[in-house]
């Protein structure tokens, strides 16, 4: 992997002549459910050239795709495709106008052949059936041009995830798209299926497509990209500049920014007790490998890393609702097998509190003194198992105040609460259960901002209690104000921890540092 | 103490009540009968106003009907639907079905017919062995649904093929003569009235029982848990594996006191028994408004949806209307309760939106 050595002269962004470029979003903005509205973002992607889109997970990448693929409208800002304003109201009517996308979690059906996949929607016919014959003809040029030499009839299931990606650019460029959005490409596939990847889109590049690359590896970006927009809070830090001309320290710097908004709140050095769970080169059936790590009494422990990296998995296998095949799991020094979410609890103390509280946190039709209550009905319940709403109301009670939970009242259904009282009712259960050894999976994300500081005053105040909290967080701010250790996690394996000096800009560089030049790694798989 | 669901418990859809605009104000919201009849308990005011219907116009077009004749025989059929209805029902609520309610009953009537007739052995002991056999049978389509992680569809139909063969070949598709006069009494004596057959009583308290379980026990709260949202529930701890088991045994305990009922009033009995129960059991279910969908239970409506089916029947039959016309009528009437059921669900998912929206609007943040 060479890197790619300046292209001339820097050129002033957005300024050459000729013809506008093939896609440009102007002031770009959309705010989620109250929560801070974004100001604007540019983005100008030419043809032939591939871009680079970095930026720390919410920095607004995920908004510029969704908005540029016509998934929903921004709030403000416009969209132009050769320099004309366009309406994308849907992604097929993006992907009409040229523009594609290539997600991170692949959208292939398993179950058709590849050939299919790839005309999905769009299946050549003949007089009204499928001529399986003609689709495989029809699709073998486009799989040539990816380099993909498999049979078209084969299912999509047995890709493997490099070749899936592969399929899903000729899924791109069957649609005869002239912009590429890549949403990192490379964060499941191997290194030998990243050059071959890169191998075909400098080719595309050649050949006149606009290609979009968002990554957090910047040796991919550095080795293939031609420009690079940065985002920091939603916003341009650097537009559209040359890869020649800026270093790598000053992208890093583009992205952490200086800002110290994040005022370290939490008291370090504060008494940390006996080590309460504990993972010795840990294993599991996701494919973690080696994840060796320790939670003290007393401590937050931040989990950080990019989505996908392994983090919720690496959680789930803790309470037991995923497997884990090797390695040891100590809990208080003790070895422990844990098999399901009861054990961890009634057993061990241990509670999680899960990243999709819609699916697995809560049960929305249920009232707020079942969803609290359920972890304790067995330490309440009378003989025979009586059980009576007269009975868990003064247990349940306490720690929906501590919350300050905004209900009606205990009986009212979760399902009529916003999104931060139910994250507080998900997170009460556990209270409630006096669990000591909590996993804490994304706890803010989606809530506003007054709940939000509630929750990290909650974390807080249980760490100073004595528990030892594992916190998954995706939101570097939120961890650096909370943590007393941060480890950082990529591609299922633990890349290195960095002490949380409660200087946001340099605990940042450090752990963009571990992330990016995460790639090498890759090669130990 | 046959109504069962005024009790302002959780188990009810809690949801249609108009909720306050803002979080402070107390919680008690007082329904009116709209409220009511838009919400989960339509299903129960409603099968009470059917059922008069039914019964007002069989009345005075069909003769006989309003006989003390005809009414014991609706609540002797009732009672037994009731029971089957909960049988199913419990399963339903963990959001499975038991496809197998009559093979399990097949396979307790005919150990039943055996330990009766053949081997002479009293009939405390062997009602006993009946209702641990129909336990036991219930539970182990519970373990092989754990063990090998498929629908519950799939492995009771298995089992319903399985142990309805199963039963014939036991019993070598013998009819048993039983002469018990206890059961005789059971099924075909009177209770208070005429008109009231002591199985009624039976069905009565097996719903109490039901209900209590529900609303009163740790294990009914987490199977209504499990059926709201298994994955939630087994994340917060709830050993659902046990409480799936627990549910299959009720329900198979359930099964074999319909087995026994039916022998009492039929007493010549075959391992036949039992091969139409599915639909009255899912009728019973789906009319008594219990979510197919799971997570909620009324068992009220199970109740009275049996009162209801059977008064249809009855009364079809007392007008002459051909048995092929009742098949037409029973399929149609499963139909419409389905159709009301979604219609249910959905109002309520309205709701739920409709409050979720001024909670926005409200400038809270949503999701």
């Amino acid at each position: 992997m060479s890197a790619r050595e300046a292209s001339g002269s820097p050129l002033a962004p957005g300024t050459r002549g000729g013809p506008p470029p093939v896609l440009e979003l102007r002031g770009v903005s959309k705010s989620f459910g109250g929560v801070a509205a974004r100001d604007g973002a540019d983005l100008v992607l030419a043809a032939g050239e591939v871009h680079a889109l970095i930026g720390e997970n919410g920095a607004g990448k995920s908004t510029l795709i969704n908005v540029a693929t016509g998934v929903f409208p921004p709030d403000a800002g416009a969209v132009l495709v050769d320099g004309e304003p366009v309406q994308l109201t849907s992604p097929r009517f993006a992907a009409a106008r040229g523009v594609a996308v290539v997600h991170q979690e692949r959208n292939l059906v398993g179950a058709f052949s590849v050939a299919e996949n790839l005309f999905l929607g769009r299946t050549p016919t003949r007089g009204g059936l499928v001529s399986y014959r003609r689709i495989a003809e029809e699709a073998r040029p486009w799989l040539d041009q990816v380099g993909l030499g498999l049979d078209p009839l084969v299912e999509a299931r047995r890709l493997s995830p490099g070749q899936a990606q592969l399929l899903e650019i000729a899924k791109a460029l069957a649609q005869r798209c002239k912009v590429l959005l890549l949403d990192e490409p490379t964060s499941s596939i191997t290194e030998g299926e990243s050059e071959h990847l890169f191998a075909i889109l400098r080719e595309l590049r050649d050949q006149g497509t606009a290609i979009l690359f968002v990554s957090h590896k910047l040796e991919e970006v550095y080795a293939l990209c031609d420009r690079v927009t940065v985002l920091r809070d939603g916003r341009n830090v650097v537009t559209a500049r040359p890869l020649g001309a800026i270093t790598r320290d000053e992208v890093v710097h583009a992205m952490v920014g200086r800002t110290v908004d994040a005022a370290a709140a939490h008291d370090h050095g504060a008494p940390v007790g006996a080590a309460r769970l504990e993972l010795d080169a840990v294993s599991t059936e996701y494919g973690h490998d080696g994840v060796s790590l320790v939670v003290h009494a007393g401590e937050i422990v931040a989990l950080y890393g990019l989505v996908g990296a392994g983090r919720t998995e690496l959680a789930r296998c803790l309470v037991g609702l995923a497997r884990i095949t090797g390695g040891r799991l100590l809990v208080d020094g003790e070895p422990v097998r844990i098999r399901n979410p009861y054990d961890a609890l009634r057993h061990h103390g241990l509670g999680y509190v899960s990243e999709d509280r819609k699916a697995e946190g809560l049960i929305l039709q249920h009232s707020i003194s079942r969803n609290v209550g359920i972890t304790i009905w067995d330490k309440l319940r009378r003989r025979l198992g009586w059980l009576s709403e007269s009975q868990t109301r003064p247990a349940v009670e306490g720690h929906v105040e501590r919350l300050r939970v905004k209900m009606q009242g205990l009986a009212q259904p979760v399902s009529g609460l916003s999104g931060g009282n139910q994250q507080k009712v998900s997170a009460a259960k556990w209270l409630a259960a006096e669990a000591e050894i909590l996993v804490f999976d994304e706890p803010t994300v989606g809530i506003d901002v007054a709940a939000k500081e509630e929750m990290h005053q909650l974390l807080r105040e249980l760490a100073h209690g004595g528990a030892a909290i594992l916190l998954i967080s995706s939101d570097l701010r939120e961890v650096v104000r909370l943590a007393d250790r941060i480890l950082v996690m990529g591609e299922f394996r633990l890349l290195g921890e960095v002490a949380n000096t409660g200087d946001y800009p340099a605990v940042s560089r450090a752990v963009m540092e571990r992330i990016t030049s995460s790639v090498h790694g890759a090669l130990r798989r | 103490m046959t109504s069962t669901t005024s009790e302002p418990s959780t188990t009810r859809a809690h949801g249609a009540g108009p909720p306050g605009r803002d979080g402070t104000r107390p919680a008690v919201v007082r329904r009116g009968i709209v409220g009511r009849l838009a919400s989960g308990q339509s299903s129960v005011v409603g099968l009470v106003l059917l059922t008069i219907v039914t019964w007002t116009i069989f009345g005075t077009v069909g003769s006989g009907f309003l006989t003390s004749f005809n009414l014991y025989s609706i609540g002797q059929l009732a009672a037994r639907d009731a029971v089957l209805g909960m049988a199913q029902a419990i399963l339903v609520v963990m959001a499975r079905m038991n496809l197998a309610v009559g093979s399990v009953g097949a396979i307790c009537v005919s150990l039943l017919g055996y330990m009766l007739v053949d081997a002479h052995i009293p009939l405390v002991l062997a009602i006993v062995v009946v209702v641990v056999a129909g336990v036991l049978a219930s539970l182990l389509m519970g373990v092989v649904e754990l063990k090998t992680g498929l629908s519950s569809f799939i492995v009771t139909l298995a089992f319903l093929s399985a142990y309805g063969g199963g039963a014939l070949l036991l019993t070598r598709n013998a009819n048993y003569e039983i002469t018990s006069s206890v059961l005789g009494r059971l099924g075909s004596g009177t209770l208070v009235s005429a008109a009231i057959c002591p199985l009624v009583a039976v069905a009565v308290v097996c719903g109490v029982v039901v209900w209590l379980v529900y609303n009163k026990t740790a294990v009914g709260w987490k199977m209504l848990a499990v059926g709201a949202n298994e994955r939630a529930a087994r994340a917060s701890g709830v050993d659902t594996s046990r409480v799936l088991l627990a549910g299959y045994a009720i329900s198979g305990l359930l099964c074999a006191v319909a087995a026994l009922m039916e022998a009492s009033y039929e007493l010549n009995v075959n391992a036949s028994l039992g091969t139409n129960w599915l639909l009255p059991s899912f009728i019973a279910v789906v009319l008594g408004g219990v979510a197919l969908a799971g997570g909620d239970i009324t068992v009220a409506g199970i109740l009275l949806a049996a009162v209801f089916y059977d008064s249809l029947q009855s009364g079809l039959t007392i007008l002459n209307v051909p048995s092929y016309w009742l098949d037409l009528a029973e399929g149609l009437v499963l139909l419409a309760a389905v159709v009301a059921d979604q219609m249910r669900r959905r109002r309520r998912s309205r709701v739920r939106r409709a409050r979720r929206a001024r909670l926005a609007l409200g400038g809270a943040s949503p999701a």
